[in-house]
């Protein structure tokens, strides 16, 4: 707990280092939450009911999907702290420490996540129930369903994203890997575009992939719109992470007998 | 003289960092900042010609004096001059008359061999053909260029980039060379050629050379004369030989006996540590000289060995860091 | 005046010589890249097609249009990425003092700067936008005239003089504020939408934001409702031929915020 704590201050100084920057995060987010908001707006307008779903329901989608961006990013920010550890050369410093790294590279994306609730998530949802007609879950059981859903799928995150890590230790330039992996990130993840619009043929794509574990299962608990029981939901998710985290805890042992072994 | 500085002062403005309870918090949310003084009006002249080392502990103001030598930093007061320049006012003008080399980075492309960075180089400092011919082959000579000059830069080793940074930085002929920390990391081989080398460089050309480093053995091979500055201030200013004489006539005797030697004293000279059969006696030179301490102890106790320990630089300097009010100033 | 500029324009060759063949050692990543960034193109387009096939017509525009739009983008984009990409790294090197040693050369900070990189990345876009824009103007049953033409590189070239200053300025914001990061991510993210969508498929207030004050809307939207003889989304027909104006605006303001930017450094230091 106490590495936890020091993760969290961590957090704080460096978001301290840029402070101006780092604040106008969140007038940023505000107005990409009401660009999302009005797409749907004008969409369901449009063409109200497509999908079974009402525009409400989607607008609070579309919003939510914008909310979770900083606590899904504080996992994924830990693919480029080990991509820039490797390119300083200090990976090995982090190795040294007596922590074991797969822990280590949690606590920091936990100490990140906590500022992100703090500064981002909180005045995100005021701005957004007070401007943008946000609704809370459709019953109280898909509220908690969610939470326990939004834990899962920061995990999910988190593998993925260590995994990513790994990838920046074996490979030199991970750029290139890098942009096609977070559009297919972007593409299957429900993010802006719930699965349930998707065409069959990509929707069996994108439900086959991991990504959907991380925005669109916790967000269509949320609004309600999950085709399914929410325990296969959570199931599906536990299960991603679950073996996900098997497998990169199997690259990890390869790549520091690597690292051990070469010397970085 | 070809480098005067006048009561010149750099102030920043650093963010304040509050200390207590949730100072990490209560600083995110603070945009307060204060004003730091990196250098608090410095004079010095420099003349041409002359190799002046420039020393002092990390953040003392050495870096931020050489940049506004070089016309990286507009001075917050003061006045300063290079070549007849003002550095950030001329800058462009200066740049053809001077050379820099900062330690740590190259200025040399990365991926490509070295005589394409120097080739382009020739072409941003418009050096005529000619000059660039005869320094080319001038530094081939002297630094063994030929040997790696098609090796892109990052196959280079410490040492060939050194090398290489410096042929780069002289490409241009320039009058006035500054070096900020050069020999980092570098092997003792290849520091020996550097110090033979900008040696050369001075007598054959008058290059003046301003030398930042944290090896003051480099300075002492090198240069006659040291700048000192702590805390922004310069607090020492003269010939190297002066400031051994000055500030530290100690010399160290290292003496060896035979036997064990219970009880040693010996008139005008402090023992300052003892261990097995070996002591070192700390004496002051105006007062006794060497030879005749060596003959008050050969001729009182078993002595096996001696020999002589100048005061290292180090220990100078860091006599000077604690005595810091001592101002010298030595006039040409 | 002349003079100087043909100066600076040997020199950035020069520059651009080295950079190409610093990438060329690196050349499996070549592959690699113009790969991914066809993928990732791909990917882009096709959540707008998903959106497309489902609503059918996206506040008056239908699919072909709007790949047309994404089309237009990308070929003032791929420029930009190909020249001028570095741009979104500004503030590395601000940070880390690389200015310095750009100072201490006789030559403008400005074009080291500019010279000091090329981007394989654009190329996979080009090939992809062309692709694209050849599609749509097929399915769309176009036939321009020349002066329609004209019109178009006209449009295409302010497209990627606009991107390059937008990322200039944000760039130079970091002499001010340290990291402009946030900044970059939020022009990053609306550029996605105004790249995906038409801007009447959002609120006034967007509309007006990607218009008047981060003006990435004359890439492509405005310049293309011209083109097609759409009305646009603020209905002021003026605007469909107004992206070199913009361009011209920001290229001044760019070298303005520049000048400033650097005349701070040099006073406060990294």
């Amino acid at each position: 707990m106490k590495v936890l704590y020091a993760f969290i201050r961590t957090a704080f100084h460096n978001a301290w280092i840029f402070r101006l920057d780092f604040w106008l995060i969140t007038p940023g987010l505000f107005i990409m939450m009401y660009a999302n908001y009005s797409l749907w707006a004008i969409l369901y307008r449009q063409s109200p009911h497509a999908f079974g779903m009402d525009l409400e329901r989607m607008t609070t989608y579309g919003v939510l999907g914008i909310l979770l961006l900083p606590v899904m990013r504080s996992a994924m920010r830990i693919q480029y702290y080990i991509a820039e550890q490797v390119r300083l050369g200090t990976l090995e410093l982090d190795l040294m420490k007596p922590l074991d790294f797969m822990f280590h590279m949690l606590s920091r994306s936990v100490g990140d996540l906590g500022v992100e609730l703090l500064t981002r998530c909180v005045p995100g949802l005021v701005f957004t129930y007070l401007f943008l007609d946000f609704r809370p879950p459709i019953s109280a059981q898909a509220g908690f369903a969610f939470l326990v859903s939004l834990a899962l799928g920061y995990l999910v995150i988190f593998v993925l994203s260590f995994l990513m890590g790994m990838l920046s230790i074996v490979t030199l330039d991970i750029r290139s890997y890098s942009w096609a992996y977070h559009s297919l990130v972007r593409f299957a993840s429900g993010q802006v575009v719930p699965l349930w619009m998707f065409p069959p043929a990509l929707a069996a794509i994108a439900v086959a992939l991991p990504f959907q574990a991380v925005y669109f299962v916790p967000m269509s608990i949320y609004v309600g719109a999950y085709e399914g029981s929410l325990q296969s939901a959570l199931l599906s998710q536990a299960a991603w992470a679950v073996g996900l985290f098997l497998v990169a805890r199997l690259c990890w042992e390869c790549v520091q007998r690597r690292i051990t072994i070469q010397g970085g | 003289m070809i480098i005067q500085v006048r009561e010149l002062s750099k102030h920043f403005k650093v963010p304040v960092r509050k200390e207590g309870r949730f100072a990490a918090v209560r600083n995110l949310f603070s945009f307060e900042r204060t004003s730091k003084v990196a250098v608090d009006g410095i004079t010095f002249a420099i003349e041409k010609g002359e190799m002046v080392g420039y020393v002092g502990p990390n953040g003392a103001g050495k870096s931020t004096t050489i940049k506004m030598l070089t016309g990286i930093l507009v001075p917050t007061s003061g006045e300063v001059e290079v070549d007849g320049l003002i550095p950030h006012r001329d800058r462009k003008r200066l740049a053809y008359r001077i050379g820099v080399v900062f330690g740590q980075k190259t200025q040399l492309w990365w991926d490509v061999p070295v005589i394409e960075s120097l080739r382009l180089l020739k072409e941003i400092y418009k050096i005529p053909m000619s000059t660039y011919e005869t320094n080319l082959e001038l530094f081939n000579d002297m630094l063994d260029l030929h040997e790696f000059q098609d090796t892109p830069v990052r196959q280079l080793s410490l040492g060939q980039r050194m090398r290489s940074d410096l042929v780069a930085v002289l490409l241009h002929s320039p009058d006035i060379l500054f070096l900020d920390e050069p020999t980092i990391g570098v092997d003792v081989v290849a520091k020996d050629r550097f110090r033979s080398f900008l040696q050369q460089l001075n007598e054959e050309r008058q290059v003046t050379v301003l030398l930042t480093t944290h090896d003051l053995s480099d300075i002492e091979k090198v240069c006659e004369r040291m700048m000192i500055i702590d805390e922004g201030r310069i607090i020492y200013d003269g010939a190297i030989a002066d400031m051994k004489e000055r500030i530290m006539p100690y010399r160290v005797l290292v003496v060896d006996f035979a036997d064990n030697v219970p009880h040693i004293e010996i008139d005008q000279a402090e023992l300052i540590e003892r261990k097995n059969r070996r002591i070192r006696l700390r004496f002051d030179r105006r007062q006794i000289s060497a030879s005749a301490l060596i003959t008050e102890l050969v001729a009182r106790y078993p002595v096996r060995d001696i020999s002589i320990e100048e005061p290292e630089i180090e220990t100078i300097v860091r006599e000077i860091y604690e005595h810091s009010a001592v101002v010298e100033r030595l006039e040409d | 005046m002349i003079e100087s500029l043909r100066e600076s324009l040997h020199l950035y060759f020069k520059f651009i010589g080295i950079a190409i063949r610093s990438r060329l050692e690196y050349r499996s990543d070549f592959l690699v890249g113009t790969v991914g960034i066809i993928i990732l193109n791909a990917v882009n387009l096709s959540l707008t097609w998903v959106m497309v096939s489902r609503f059918h017509v996206l506040a008056g525009w239908q699919f072909w249009e709007i790949v047309m739009l994404y089309g237009m983008w990308l070929l003032s984009h791929s420029i930009y990425a190909v020249f001028f990409w570095h741009l979104s790294t500004l503030e590395d090197d601000i940070l880390h003092g690389r200015f310095d040693q750009y100072l201490v050369r006789p030559c403008s900070v400005l074009l080291q700067f500019l010279g000091r990189e090329v981007n394989y990345m654009g190329v996979g876009d080009v090939f992809f936008a062309t692709a694209a824009f050849s599609l749509a103007y097929r399915n769309l049953g176009l036939d321009w005239a020349a002066g329609q033409w004209i019109f178009f590189v006209v449009a295409v070239l302010s497209g990627t003089v606009i991107e390059t200053c937008i990322a200039w300025i944000i760039g130079s914001l970091s002499f001010w504020i340290g990291r402009s990061r946030s900044v970059f991510w939020l022009s990053m993210r609306l550029k996605m939408l105004n790249q995906n969508y038409p801007i009447d498929v959002f609120g006034q207030g967007f509309r007006i934001f990607v218009t008047g004050f981060l003006p990435i809307a004359f890439m492509n939207y405005y310049p293309l409702t011209q083109l097609l003889g759409k009305p646009n989304a603020l209905g002021i027909a003026a605007l469909g031929f107004l992206s070199p104006v913009v361009a011209g605006i920001l290229l001044a303001l760019g070298s303005l915020v520049w000048r400033k930017g650097l005349a701070g450094y040099t006073s406060s230091g990294s």
